[in-house]
C-alpha cells in the first residue's frame, strides 16, 4: 500500500511521505489551520487538489474523509462536553461500528459492538495515559488534557494520516518533551503518518522527518529539520519573529 | 443554592451506564411495574383516562426529546405529527373500519414520513430559525385538516363510536384496558430510545448536538443522523396522536391553535422533566398534568397558575427533575466520599469555552466583511 498526499493551498504543495512526521509550521494566521480545515472538507476550496492514497478528497464529503483513513485534531478543541472522556473516544471510532438507527433500537448487535469499541477506546486512552479519566464528563478538565483526548479521539477512526493541530498547546515544557516522544512511539505502533502543526519548535525539530514553512499561505521553505533551520528565508519571517 | 456549574453534574445527555447499586434498582423496577400495573383498578375511568393522558403525553415529549434533548433540534411543531398520528387513526377506524390499534403503526409510518419532509429543510437552519418553521407547521396544520378531512357539519373534527375503541379483551374494563394499552407502547417506545441512546448511532446524536463540526469530521454522517431523528422524533408524536384517538375518542383540529398548544405541552414536559434523559418526558408528562388537573377549574386564574407552577419548577430544577436526581446524586457522594479519597481532584474552574466559538472551526459559510 502507498501513501501520497498533495496538498495545495494559496499554491502551497506538498506531500507527505508515507509513515514520516511532516511538520507545518509558520507564523500566526499563515494559514495552517485553513490547510486542515480544506483537507476535513470544512472549507471549499476554490482550486487545487488533495489526494490522500490516489483518491482525491475534494471529491468527498466530510464524514467519508475519517472512513478513507484521515483524521484531526482541532487546534481549539472540538470535543462533545456532555459525554464522559471515554465516549468522547468511542464517537472517534464511529467508522468502526456498523450498528443503525433500527438494530440499534431493537438491540441487534449492539452489545458485542460497544463491547469491542469500549475496549479500543479504553486501550488507546491507556495508550495515553488519560485511563483514569475514563468516566469523568469531558467537559471542565485542564485544556492540556483536553488536546490529549482530542488526540486519543483521532486516533480511535483507526487513521492511516493524522493531522494534529498544535498538541502540545497547554503543556508545560517536560509534558511537550514527553508529547514529543509520544507522538513517535504512536506513528510507529500505529503505522501512521502525521502532519504535525505546531509553534514548539523543539519538539518540531526533534521529532520531525521533514519540515513545510509556510507564510501567507505559501510555502516558503521545505525541507528536512537542518535544511529548514538554516533557511534565511525561514529565519527572517518564522524563527526571528517571537515565538 | 449556587448557580449550576458545568462540572458538577456528571455527563448529562449521556446515557453511559451509571454506577448505582443494582439491586436498588431492581427492586425500584420491581415497585414502579406493580404500581403500573394494579393503578387503574384503585381509580375511577375518569381518573385513568388522566393517566392514559400522562402515557401518551409522555411518548409525544420523548419523540421531542430525541429530537430537541439529545440532538439539540429545537421544535415547536410537534402538535402537527401528533395531529397526522391523530387523524391517521381517526380516519382508518372511522371510514374504513379498522380497529384503532392497528392503526398505530400506520400512524407511526406517515408521521415520520412528514418528518422526512420537514427534516431535510431542517439541515439549513438552526436554534429559534428552526422553532419558528416548526412552530409554523403546528399552526400551519388545523388548516390543512380542515381542506381536506369533514366531520360532522364540516367540522375537521372525527369521532369513533364508543364501539370501535372499547376493550378488546372482555374481562378487563374499556377504561382500564386503553391504560394497558398506552402504558404497553409506552414501555415499548422508552425501551427502544434507551436502546437507541445506548449505542454507537446514540452517541452519534449526542455528538452531532454537541459539536456538529467535530463529529463530521470523525465521520459521522451528520444530515443523515439529523434527518432520520427527526423522522423518528415524529413517529413517536404520531404514535401518541393515535392513542389519544383511543382516549379522548376524537381527532379534533376545530380550534386552530390546538396542536400548537399540544406542541408546547410536549416542549414543558421534556424541560421539566430532564432534556435529553429516558426517564425524564414521563416525569415531566406527570408534573404537567398534575399540574394541569391542580390549577383548572380556578376559571380564569388556571392559566396563571399553571405558568406560575412552571416558572418554580425550573427555577428550582433548572435542568429538570432527573438532572435535578442526579445533581443530589454527586452531592451525596461528595459529601459521603469527601476526605477518603485525593485521586478526584476538584474539575478546573477553567471548563473551556463554547467549542463552537473557536476561530477554527468554521461554524457557518459566512463572507468576511474584511
Ligand atoms: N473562517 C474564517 N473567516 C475568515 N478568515 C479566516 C477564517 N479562518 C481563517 N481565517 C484567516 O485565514 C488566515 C489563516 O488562518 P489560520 O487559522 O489558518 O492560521 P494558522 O496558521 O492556523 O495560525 P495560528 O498559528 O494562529 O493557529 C488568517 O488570516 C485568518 O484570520
Ligand atoms: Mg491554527
Amino acid at each position: 500500500m502507498r501513501f501520497g498526499g498533495v496538498v495545495a493551498l494559496d499554491g502551497l504543495s506538498f506531500t507527505v511521505g508515507e509513515g514520516n512526521i511532516c511538520a507545518l509550521i509558520g507564523p500566526n494566521g499563515a494559514g495552517k489551520t485553513t490547510m486542515f480545515n480544506v483537507v476535513s472538507r470544512l472549507y471549499e476550496a476554490d482550486n487545487g487538489r488533495v489526494t490522500f492514497d490516489g483518491q482525491d478528497l475534494l471529491a468527498l464529503p466530510p464524514h467519508k474523509i475519517a472512513r478513507i483513513g484521515v483524521a484531526r485534531t482541532f487546534q481549539n478543541l472540538a470535543l462533545f462536553p456532555a459525554l464522559t472522556v471515554l465516549e468522547n473516544v468511542m464517537v472517534g471510532a464511529h467508522t468502526n461500528g456498523r450498528v443503525g438507527f433500527t438494530k440499534a433500537m431493537l438491540q441487534i448487535g449492539v452489545r458485542s459492538e460497544e463491547k469491542r469499541l469500549r475496549a479500543e477506546s479504553r486501550s488507546i486512552l491507556e495508550r495515553l495515559s488519560l485511563g483514569h479519566l475514563a468516566d469523568r464528563p469531558a467537559v471542565g478538565l485542564p485544556f492540556g488534557t483536553l488536546k490529549r483526548l482530542e488526540f486519543a479521539r483521532a486516533l480511535a477512526s483507526s487513521p492511516r494520516l493524522l493531522l494534529l493541530d498544535e498538541p502540545a498547546n497547554g503543556l508545560t515544557h517536560g509534558e511537550v518533551d514527553e508529547l514529543g516522544e509520544t507522538i513517535r512511539e504512536i506513528r510507529d505502533q500505529f503505522s501512521l503518518s502525521i502532519l504535525l502543526v505546531e509553534h514548539h519548535m523543539a519538539m518540531v525539530m526533534s521529532i520531525s522527518d521533514e519540515v513545510v514553512v509556510m507564510d501567507f499561505g505559501r510555502k516558503i521553505a521545505e525541507g528536512t529539520p537542518d535544511v529548514v533551520r538554516n533557511d534565511p528565508m525561514v529565519i527572517e519571517a518564522y524563527l526571528g519573529a517571537p515565538a | 443554592m449556587t448557580a449550576p456549574t458545568a462540572d458538577a453534574v456528571p455527563t448529562i445527555g449521556s446515557i453511559a451506564p451509571r454506577p448505582a447499586v443494582p439491586w436498588v434498582r431492581i427492586a425500584v423496577g420491581i415497585v414502579v411495574t406493580i404500581i403500573a400495573i394494579r393503578l387503574p383498578y384503585y381509580y375511577s375511568p375518569e381518573t385513568n383516562q388522566i393517566f392514559s393522558k400522562v402515557l401518551y403525553l409522555a411518548i409525544a415529549a420523548m419523540g421531542l426529546n430525541l429530537l430537541t434533548g439529545f440532538n439539540g433540534q429545537v421544535s415547536i411543531g410537534h402538535g402537527a405529527f401528533f395531529g397526522v398520528g391523530a387523524f391517521t387513526s381517526a380516519i382508518l377506524v372511522v371510514n374504513h373500519g379498522w380497529y384503532l390499534e392497528a392503526t398505530i403503526p400506520v400512524a407511526a409510518v406517515l408521521a415520520a414520513l412528514l418528518g422526512v419532509l420537514v427534516g431535510f429543510p431542517a439541515l439549513r437552519v438552526k436554534g429559534l430559525y428552526l422553532a419558528l418553521i416548526t412552530l409554523g407547521l403546528a399552526v400551519l396544520f388545523p388548516s390543512v385538516v380542515k381542506k381536506y378531512v369533514h366531520g360532522p357539519g364540516g367540522i375537521p373534527l372525527l369521532r369513533p363510536s364508543r364501539l370501535e375503541v372499547q376493550s378488546l379483551i372482555s374481562s378487563i374494563p374499556d377504561d382500564i384496558y386503553q391504560y394497558y394499552v398506552c402504558l404497553g407502547v409506552l414501555v415499548l417506545t422508552f425501551l427502544l430510545a434507551a436502546n437507541l441512546m445506548r449505542s454507537r448511532t446514540g452517541r452519534a446524536i449526542i455528538a452531532v448536538r454537541d459539536q456538529e463540526v467535530a463529529a463530521s469530521t470523525v465521520g459521522v454522517d451528520v444530515a443523515r443522523v439529523k434527518v432520520l431523528t427527526f423522522a423518528l422524533s415524529a413517529a413517536y408524536a404520531g404514535v401518541a396522536g393515535s392513542l389519544s384517538v383511543l382516549i379522548e375518542r376524537s381527532a379534533d383540529a376545530s380550534n386552530p391553535l390546538i396542536y400548537f398548544q399540544d406542541s408546547i405541552e410536549f416542549l414543558i414536559a421534556v424541560v421539566i422533566g430532564g432534556a435529553a434523559t429516558i426517564t425524564g418526558p414521563l416525569l415531566g408528562a406527570m408534573l404537567l398534568v398534575a399540574i394541569q388537573k391542580r390549577t383548572e377549574g380556578t376559571d380564569a386564574l388556571a392559566p396563571a397558575l399553571l405558568g406560575g407552577a412552571l416558572i418554580a419548577v425550573v427555577y428550582v430544577l433548572p435542568e429538570g427533575i432527573v438532572g435535578g436526581y442526579r445533581r443530589a446524586v454527586v452531592w451525596a457522594r461528595r459529601r459521603r466520599g469527601m476526605g477518603s479519597s485525593g485521586d478526584d481532584p476538584p474539575a478546573s474552574a477553567s471548563a473551556p469555552e463554547p467549542p463552537s466559538s473557536d476561530p477554527d472551526l468554521p461554524a457557518a459559510p459566512t463572507p468576511s466583511p474584511t
